[in-house]
């Protein structure tokens, strides 16, 4: 749980895939937004992906994920950038859940056999945070430096089950079963928050669902966004890649079947644009499936 | 070189070390049918045949290889609501995830499914990265048809972003082999890995 008390320095930024192939503006908004307030932090090129996607279909083996992963919390110690920042919830919850089985004696040794191999060792000292968490921390400085204020939108959450149900007990902002660290980042912004009924149900991707296409993605993505259609908002907060995927790219398909569409944007993406980033070069909205420009008009100046 | 080489030897020749760290079976002697993983389950709202709490009943009753070869454990979302709601702290995600594992490694996974989620595995061996637009390119269908590959490109490259890889700054060649190393000393003979 992180509070503004808090505020984790020297950060280590961890690359998103999902992020980096079909929304680049939720990692190029999230430095607009460390860039503006200064904060410290590494790009590191030579970190591997944490392998999460795969992992979750069960193609890649716990050894090889561990192993991979213990590499990378090593960079990250070496580097001396100790807090280590996921934009996405699968690195997140990956990550976390690496140091957990790292802490037992025997797999350490074990990895650390394995990453002697490539002169590495895992000695611990990193902590893991997801990108939202740092932006709560950090939002009445935020708030302060807005140029663009959420007060004549109305706004729905998701806060992705890898946040929010693998470390349920270390969820920032309410609690897992109603996680509220969205909901709060956007009301200091004065949004108004809606509730729906299927809030804490998964995105639909589903991982190897998503592959094979088959009815999981489009029966939970369209329950998903059927109620979220029916209370009708200006906007869908996320802070996962995959969800927002789905989210944006599903509504295209059920057009008929939904009543409206609902633009989608990364809390990153949104926060960055209030700054006033630049919304093609930081926030990269057209990469969008779903038009953002209704909501750019919508955002009041301060 | 030498050195690594020899470092190479020394990791692979260590006695292979198990990692069944997911799959506990005293962690699965503590379910008590209650139901709760099931009640707030999607996959099981989805498909009427599935549902974890039958599928921790059928992981404390049979062998891991027979939870490795049953179809249900492909039906699974890997949202992780049933850890959230265990009142024991079990996580019947993690179970079939281990079953998933054994799957891939014993060639017991559905076909269509290994061929498309083998694309990550070498996506992470060439690129060090599990997904990049790349992969869009080589399977136009990976994503359920949801991705244009030459629209992507076209996006991707009035941004100044490399086409076919994920990142801004492609993985140094030094970490690649890093990363390659790693993947072949913790992929066991027969797993995907074979296949460079």
């Amino acid at each position: 749980m992180l509070t503004s008390a808090k505020l984790p320095q020297r950060l280590y930024l961890f690359k998103s895939c999902v992020a980096g192939t079909f929304y680049p503006g939720i990692e190029r908004s999230f430095r607009f937004i460390l860039n503006s307030l200064n904060v410290d932090y590494f790009d590191d090129p030579n970190q591997s992906s944490c392998t999460g996607f795969a992992g979750h279909c069960g193609v890649v083996p716990p050894e090889a994920n561990l192993s991979l992963n213990a590499r990378n919390l090593a960079l990250a110690y070496n580097s001396g950038y100790t807090n280590v920042v996921c934009t996405c919830p699968t690195s997140y919850a990956n990550l976390k859940e690496c140091i957990r089985e790292l802490n037992d004696v025997n797999t350490k040794i074990a990895i650390n056999n394995v990453l002697k191999a490539v002169h590495y060792e895992y000695k611990g000292g990193v902590t893991i945070y997801h990108a939202a968490e740092v932006l709560y921390a950090m939002r009445e400085v935020l708030v302060e430096r807005a140029k663009l204020s959420l007060s004549q939108m109305n706004i729905v959450t998701h806060h992705g089950c890898h946040y929010t149900k693998v470390f349920y007990d270390e969820v920032t902002g309410g609690l897992w079963e109603y996680p509220t660290l969205l909901d709060e980042i956007c009301a200091a912004f004065s949004g108004t928050l809606i509730d729906y009924s299927e809030r804490s149900l998964c995105c639909g991707l589903g991982f190897s669902h998503l592959i094979n296409a088959d009815e999981y993605t489009e029966s939970t993505s369209f329950r998903k966004l059927e109620s979220i259609t029916a209370e009708e908002p200006d906007l869908i907060v996320t802070m996962c890649a995959g969800c927002q995927f789905v989210l944006d790219r599903f509504q295209r398909q059920f057009e008929e079947r939904l009543d409206r569409v609902v633009p989608v944007l990364n809390v990153s993406q949104l926060i960055a644009l209030l700054l006033g980033a630049d919304k093609s070069r930081d926030a990269c909205l057209q990469f969008a499936t779903i038009d953002v420009a209704p909501l750019l008009e919508k955002m009041e100046a301060v | 070189m030498n050195q690594e080489k020899e470092s190479e030897k020394e990791a692979l020749s260590l006695e292979s070390p198990t990692f069944e760290f997911l799959y506990k079976k005293e962690n699965l002697i503590k379910c008590l049918q209650c139901g709760r993983c099931t009640a707030g389950c999607p996959a099981a709202k989805v498909f009427s045949d599935y549902s974890p709490r039958e599928i921790v009943r059928r992981a404390q009753e049979c062998t891991a290889d027979e939870l490795a070869k049953d179809p249900l454990i492909w039906l699974c979302g890997q949202c992780y609501t049933c850890n959230s709601r265990c009142p024991r702290n079990n996580t019947p995600a993690s179970i079939i995830l281990d079953a998933r594992n054994k799957a891939f490694k014993e060639g017991w996974a559905p076909e269509e499914l290994s061929e498309k989620a083998s694309l990550f595995f070498r996506s992470l061996a060439n690129k060090g990265v599990t997904l990049s637009p790349e992969l869009f390119k080589q399977e136009p269908s990976l994503f359920n048809k949801l991705v244009d590959y030459n629209k992507l490109a076209t996006l991707r490259a009035d941004l100044g972003l490399p086409p076919l890889n994920a990142r801004d700054i492609p993985v140094p060649a030094k970490a690649l082999n890093e990363i390659r190393t790693i993947l072949k000393l913790t992929c066991n003979k027969g797993g995907p890995f074979d296949d460079h």
